[in-house]
């Protein structure tokens, strides 16, 4: 079922675009990359309107005034955000569920890859399975690996052009991936409401996100770092255009007094 | 508030775990045990570790290293030197000598850039080791390179040579097939590009051609003098098994589980069978009757006239080739208990190993 509905479409397209883009790979990722998010465009759109509406409730009086009201019968609060989200046609799981839709993705855009890659025997013979007819497999293999310093097969740090400074290779794409993810996390997040509890829990998230990305560049196939680094620069590009980048973030905050 | 960042640091943890259980950096799942056999041992080249087997009686001899190390993966065919030395390749770039009585270390050579994947040919003077880095080391019998030579891809083929003709034979995933000087690695010849890339092992007669399968789904006759084509027979599907040859005929298998003879001659068809799945070894020819087994897990014994002689099932999965040392059959199948079976030569088992943890 994996296999067959995620794996080998995405096998496949990306060395379809191999073959038509000068048989480089890293090439190949890139431009998957723009249509994985073209695709998922709407999505985001969804994600981002729900964000919306949802940041525009919570800083609503009657929401405030009900999170008083019932701060002692957690039951009774439940039901009564329920009704609101209904009232005001909200999906409470609406900016959540495009998210979620993606992480599928990500994990088949990695298996993808390394099946594409095909750097051992058994990836290479379930290669020989997955690939459909009219694709020219037999003169395309084993594809071109090689991208800039990088095997994109191989972990970063594996590939045998890495950067090695003091003995030690250095992981530039994971540093990039840890950047560009910290910078995306923090440009995309929304001016937090008063008393916003949400705000704490996306605090964590900007904090712990780029190093769980950061690490799986760090250990798996650097092929997938590049589509980290892209597709981190394309949402920022996305937000941008919906008018959404909230470029004031990555000033300093200012303690405000607080007045006695 | 505690117990949501918990909440949140919680799920980034599975979710990490969870995409690093499909790590590259894990070899467990990306190749097949590696298998050859001196006069009483069996030496497996089993993932992590590399295993002594006694031929007589199944049990352990040795292991290597004595503590599994997951950086470290041995799934080529470990070869015997004619002085002594067992040499295993591994994932992590690096080339073992072994002594094959104890199992300790006698040389590392560090040379490689990649994953050596394919076997060593290894002759009285040399090793000729080639890589997924696309190069063909030659490293003297003590571990010192000696010339390396280039190729336009990966190479997971073992190497071949003729004694007369001084050269070493090189199948590339490039799609071609390179002579080198056995001695000063100058390149003397190289094909012209086969239409697919070669994983298998090419053979040479004492007519000198050279026969090399593809994975442009056929079976290629090169003149072993200056590599250009004497015949190219179709096959069904990719050709990964190398073809064993026995006087005048050629045996090989495909992805797709025919099982071909051919002319070697001219190429031409002499029986053709499909048992089961793909196969992947290389045949052995043991007098009138071929060895090989198929994906699925079995063991097949073949007269060389076609008919199916008989089968045994092994388990798991294999894609290794069976090994004959004396009246002993070795099977190293992947994903089972047993790592290695012993069956006599009508295919009845004799005895399995399976590694005590």
């Amino acid at each position: 079922m994996w296999n067959t509905f995620i794996l080998s479409p995405m096998v496949n397209v990306l060395i379809w675009i191999y073959n038509f883009f000068f048989h480089n790979f890293g090439l190949a990722i890139i431009i998957f990359t723009i249509l994985i998010r073209l695709i998922t465009y709407p999505l985001t759109g969804q994600q981002l309107k729900s964000q919306k509406k949802m940041q525009e409730l919570q800083g609503s009086k009657k929401w405030q005034e009900i999170q008083k009201k019932y701060k002692d019968d957690k039951e009774k609060l439940a039901q009564e955000q329920m009704k609101i989200y209904k009232e005001m046609g909200i999906n409470p799981l609406g900016s959540c569920l495009p998210l979620l839709i993606q992480f599928p993705i990500m994990i088949g855009l990695y298996q993808s890859i390394t099946l594409a890659m095909a750097s051992a025997p058994i990836q290479l013979l379930n290669l020989s399975r997955d690939i459909y007819s009219f694709i020219p497999a037999s003169q395309l293999i084993p594809l071109n690996s090689k991208f800039l310093w990088m095997n994109l097969g191989l972990p970063e740090i594996s590939s045998p052009n890495a950067l090695i400074i003091a003995g030690f290779a250095v992981p530039i794409m994971t540093i990039i991936v840890v950047v560009t993810t910290y910078l995306q996390s923090k440009l995309m997040t929304p001016p937090a409401n008063p008393g916003d509890q949400g705000a704490q829990m996306s605090k964590m998230m900007n904090l712990y996100m780029p190093i769980l990305m950061g690490w799986i560049a760090y250990s798996l196939a650097s092929g997938l770092a590049l589509y980290f680094i892209i597709s981190n620069v394309l949402g920022v590009v996305q937000y941008a255009i919906m008018g959404n980048v909230h470029w004031g973030n990555l000033l300093p905050k200012r303690k405000v007094a607080s007045a006695k | 508030m505690k117990s949501k960042n918990l909440f949140v640091f919680s799920t980034l943890v599975i979710l990490s775990v969870l995409l690093g259980a499909c790590s590259s950096t894990i070899y467990s799942s990306t190749g097949w045990h590696g298998l050859t056999a001196g006069t009483d041992t069996a030496y497996l080249a089993a993932g992590a570790q590399v295993y002594a087997v006694d031929l007589n009686t199944g049990s352990e001899k040795w292991r290597y290293p004595a503590k599994a190390n997951a950086k470290i993966a041995f799934y080529a065919n470990p070869v015997l030197t004619s002085d002594g030395q067992l040499i295993v390749p591994s994932y992590d770039h690096k080339l073992y000598s072994l002594n094959p009585a104890t199992g300790s270390e006698n040389w590392i050579f560090t040379g490689s850039k990649n994953r050596l994947i394919g076997s060593p040919l290894a002759t009285d003077k040399m090793i000729y080791q080639p890589s997924a880095d696309d190069h063909i080391y030659a490293v003297d019998l003590t571990g010192k390179q000696v010339w390396v030579q280039q190729t336009d891809g990966p190479i997971w083929a073992k190497p071949a040579t003729d004694p007369n003709c001084g050269c070493v034979y090189v199948a590339s995933m490039d799609h071609m097939v390179y002579s080198f000087d056995a001695t000063t690695g100058k390149q003397l010849w190289k094909s012209e590009d086969l239409g697919g890339a070669l994983v298998s092992s090419p053979v040479v007669s004492t007519e000198g051609i050279l026969y090399v399968g593809t994975f442009g789904k056929e079976m290629i006759a090169l003149d072993a003098t200056n590599g250009s084509i004497r015949w190219r027979f179709t096959t069904q599907d990719w050709v990964w098994s190398g073809p064993a040859l026995e006087s005048t005929a050629l045996y090989f298998g495909d992805l797709s589980g025919y099982l071909y003879a051919l002319n070697a001659s001219d190429g031409t068809t002499v029986w053709r069978i499909q048992p089961q799945k793909s196969i992947v070894d290389t045949p052995i020819v043991l007098g009138d009757k071929l060895y090989f087994t198929t994906e699925a897990d079995t063991l097949f014994i073949v007269s060389t006239a076609g008919d199916i002689v008989s089968s045994k099932v092994i388990g798991g999965i294999i894609y290794s080739s069976p090994v004959v040392a004396g009246d002993t059959v070795l099977v190293a199948p992947t994903g089972f208990t047993a790592i290695l079976v012993a069956l006599n030569l009508d295919g009845n088992q004799k005895w399995t190993y399976t590694p005590a943890k």
